[in-house]
């Protein structure tokens, strides 16, 4: 029975929501079908057994393709997975990149509605031609077609190992944490030199100063780099096992912990701007006599922006550390 | 000739017949299982992810209803046929007579 769960499981991922009623449904049937090849066995069904009984039904992505109306030049199984990707890059990644790049720089920029305006132009060519070469590739894969799916072993499914009350980890939400992990981590790596927001605008030629930004980029540089590539190498694993919901939020609960102590710590280090960050904040006029405008604004902006995620990255830690806590405080009252 | 073409125009033609066959078979109350298992005792198999979404669409359209019920500790989905279902499945089968007396005299 185990088997047919971790097949079931595998059906609702690729299945829209709204379904559940229908697995529930073909669930029953499945068992069914199982006491009957016992019964007709006179033994209990093996692995191998259920496996075979699985392999009738074809691969869960076939089998959510068969329950979905499918497209008129894909098969069932390729037009989930066209869906799917389709839902990644245009409703996920591009907006996700225009969001955090190109619009903070047309808004910053010196005509910022036409900036915006011509930001926005190229989102939408953006999103066609990502239509159209995701729906290529796709139209060569029907096409060339391998017989990946042919080959397909039910005994190869990943383990059930969601505990009640948690969900997969979305496979959108760990696309974009890669995508939006390694744009970081790229433009840390060579963030002396120019502001993230900025590339085509007057702020993008003005170099981060100040003593914050030095702490960060002093001793906090290595760690910062790492937590940035881990939590990528986490989401690229999520992505792969989204059964892994646990572990994720075991990761969740230390990384955002480790940024919270990092924030703080750099900080904390910077006693006078912090007080002048605090300063701005009840009096957001206020101005340090004699300061460069732009570094003040620069130090004053970064001090907040790290008391913020000071703040949210400690909350969330404690957040997931509960949920974490809570799924195994569950399973252990289960096997109790 | 094409086997793969014969096996789609096969489909094709059992398709339109499955409603017919469904709602005759519902005329007594059944679970899921158990009708997948008459209809193919009666030589119309029909595969899972073709017959749950079947079921859920002439329940939307009113023809069956269903409920959830435990039966041998376990919990099972029950169909059965509604007034207006009764009524579609007698219309149905002068349909299906009709076509069968005009595709006799063509045949």
């Amino acid at each position: 029975m185990d088997l047919i769960e971790r097949y079931l499981q595998q059906v609702r991922f690729w299945l829209p929501a709204g379904h559940e009623d229908l697995v529930a449904e073909w669930a029953e049937d499945l068992r069914c079908q199982a006491d009957e090849a016992e019964a007709r066995l006179g033994r209990p069904l093996t692995e191998a057994d259920t496996a075979e009984l699985l392999k009738r039904l074809g691969s869960p992505l076939e089998a959510a393709g068969r329950i979905v109306p499918a497209s008129p030049w894909l098969d069932p199984a390729l037009t989930m997975l066209y869906r799917f990707v389709l839902k990644v890059v245009l409703l996920c990644a591009l907006p996700a990149v225009f969001a955090v790049l190109a619009l903070p720089a047309a808004l910053l920029s010196r005509h910022p509605l036409a900036e915006v305006a011509g930001a926005m132009e190229s989102f939408v060519n953006s999103e066609v031609y990502a239509l159209g070469v995701v729906t290529l590739v796709f139209l060569a894969l029907q096409h060339f077609r391998p017989r990946l799916l042919a080959q397909w072993d039910p005994r190869r499914l990943p383990p059930l190992s969601l505990p009640r009350g948690l969900k997969p980890v979305p496979r959108a939400s760990s696309v974009a944490e890669i995508i939006f992990g390694l744009l970081f981590a790229g433009w840390w790596i060579e963030a002396g030199t120019r502001l993230p927001v900025a590339w085509s605008s007057r702020l993008g030629a003005i170099p981060p100063t100040g003593p914050l930004w030095a702490e960060l980029r002093g001793i906090w540089f290595a760690p910062i780099l790492v937590l940035a590539l881990a939590n990528v190498a986490v989401a690229a694993l999520c992505l792969a096992r989204p059964h892994l919901s646990r572990f994720r939020l075991a990761w969740g609960a230390l990384s955002n912990g480790a940024m919270a102590g990092i924030c703080g710590a750099a900080l904390a280090s910077q006693d006078p701007g912090l007080q002048a960050g605090i300063r701005l904040l009840a009096k957001p006029g206020a101005w340090i006599p004699g300061a460069d405008p732009v570094s003040f604004l620069f130090q004053q902006g970064l001090t907040l922006l790290l008391a913020g995620m000071c703040v949210g990255t400690a909350i969330g830690a404690v957040v997931q550390g509960i949920r974490f806590l809570a799924s195994l405080a569950g399973e252990a009252r289960e096997t109790a | 000739m094409n086997p793969e073409c014969f096996e789609n125009l096969r489909l094709e033609l059992r398709r339109g017949s499955l409603v017919l066959a469904v709602l005759a078979e519902l005329r007594t109350e059944r679970y899921g299982y158990t009708l997948r298992k008459s209809l193919e005792d009666h030589g119309m198999p029909v595969d899972e992810s073709t017959l749950y979404p079947l079921l859920r669409r002439l329940e939307s359209q009113g023809l069956l209803a269903s409920e959830w019920r435990e039966e041998d500790k376990r919990n099972k989905r029950f169909y059965r046929l509604t007034d207006d279902g009764r009524d579609m499945l007698g219309q149905l089968v002068l349909e299906w007579r009709g076509i069968g007396q005009s595709l006799e005299q063509i045949l």
